[in-house]
């Protein structure tokens, strides 16, 4: 279970960093050698958002379009989204086989993922019944609220 | 076994069992076949006790061994914070047997009891669906020797009470935590009785991560109940699922000292 992470590139952070304080955006976002940065700040009235690395999902089946923004994601059909912020996991325990991979046939109410968040485990079901076609989440990652975690058709 | 009659007034119910794989598998098994909370299982022992990720809680008889089922207890976002609300509820039951010594015991985050800067008691909490359940275990009689944070138990620092006496002070003090949290509104309230009780606020300390570990200084838990490490470097970051160390320069990572 091994996973090649890509190192941290503190510098490409920073220049993000600076180029959101310049612009007075709330979140960049850019994607360049498979690999997808996000910075994001608060913004007046929501909780801090911590800037973080996400790699492009390894386990798609074919590269995510580049279209195809998180937000787009969050809208698709068969989107699983996050109901907390938290830590995703991907099985019951480390080294544990995962719940599911691309391809698994899911019935609704089979358990995906669990988040945690303060030693609170939440058991994230299938919302219906299909086949798990795109993981947009490593295991270990922070998600926040509303984040797309995976897609069911 | 016996409830608070407090607890049974509100409408608290109490299974007993001698032995049970977990008494949170045992809840969240009930759960499924429609059973709704509060609804409190104990057992006298548990064959496969779990702690965070999998790890094994060490379940002889002697200790307690309890969990609460809950239907619908917040709104789904919140419901991490019912960790700082268990863990402030077993602190209150454990000071209540044990008045004179109000000041050996401490929390750390998000949850643990300690006892001179030994861990005491764990809580594991699950949601699914609906069904939330808060698992306790705190070492009455014995503790593990060998902990990834060191163990202590209430006989071995002299506190000894019936472990009936315990329960029946834990259902009590979970309910009122309960109400004074009144499904999320209340937990600003919460947030700073933790804090007052927290071990180690402003000290550093060393938290494992699912990715490695982080070492800097405990700023506070912000209004979602957060860990804010302070680093080095003078940034801050906010944790959500981690394990705390203490650290301390000379020795390298060892038990937090006792308040």
């Amino acid at each position: 279970m091994t996973k090649q992470k890509p190192a941290i590139d503190p510098d490409l952070i920073r220049e993000l960093a600076q180029l959101l304080e310049e612009t007075g955006l709330s979140e960049i976002e850019i994607e360049r050698d498979g690999q997808r940065v996000r910075v994001a700040r608060p913004v007046p009235g929501t909780a801090p958002a911590l800037p973080r690395q996400v790699e492009a999902p390894p386990t798609s089946p074919a590269p995510l379009d580049a279209e195809t923004t998180p937000a787009d994601l969050a809208k698709h059909p068969g989107a699983v989204i996050s109901p907390m912020v938290g830590t995703a996991y991907r099985g019951p325990e480390p080294g544990a086989m995962p719940f599911v991979d691309v391809g698994s046939q899911v019935a609704a109410g089979a358990t995906l993922l669990i988040i945690e968040a303060m030693k609170t485990m939440n058991q994230i079901p299938a919302p219906r019944a299909g086949t798990v076609t795109k993981i947009l989440i490593e295991d270990g990652q922070p998600v926040e609220f509303g984040e797309p975690m995976m897609i069911i058709e | 076994m016996k409830l608070d009659p407090a607890a049974v007034a509100a409408g608290v119910r109490l299974i007993e069992r001698e032995t049970v794989g977990s008494t949170n598998t045992e809840a969240l098994v009930l759960a499924r076949a429609g059973e709704r909370g509060p609804l409190w299982i104990t057992a006298r022992r548990q064959s496969a006790g779990r702690g965070r990720r999998g790890r094994v809680w060490v379940s002889e008889p002697g200790n307690l061994y309890a969990s609460l089922l809950l239907t619908d207890p917040s709104p789904p976002d919140r419901a991490a914070e019912l960790s700082f609300v268990a863990g402030l509820a077993v602190h209150d039951a454990v000071v209540a047997i044990a008045p004179a010594g109000a000041a050996r015991f401490a929390l750390k985050w998000p949850n643990d009891v300690l006892v001179d800067g030994k861990k005491v008691s764990g809580i594991l909490i699950e949601g699914e669906g609906p069904a939330v359940v808060v698992g306790i275990g705190v070492n009455c009689v014995q503790h593990p020797d060998e902990t990834s944070y060191p163990a202590a138990d209430l006989v071995a620092v002299g506190v000894c009470a019936p472990l009936e006496d315990l329960f029946a002070r834990l259902s009590a003090t979970m309910m009122r935590r309960l109400a004074q949290w009144d499904r999320g509104t209340g937990f600003a309230a919460i947030r700073a009785d933790w804090l007052a009780r927290a071990a180690g606020v402003g000290g550093p300390i060393c938290v494992a991560l699912a990715d490695g570990e982080r070492a800097g200084r405990f700023e506070t838990v912000d209004a979602h109940g957060r860990l804010v490490l302070k680093l080095s470097n003078g940034s801050s970051e906010t944790i959500t699922a981690g394990d705390v160390f203490a650290l301390a320069p000379e020795r390298g990572r060892l038990a937090m000292a006792g308040r």
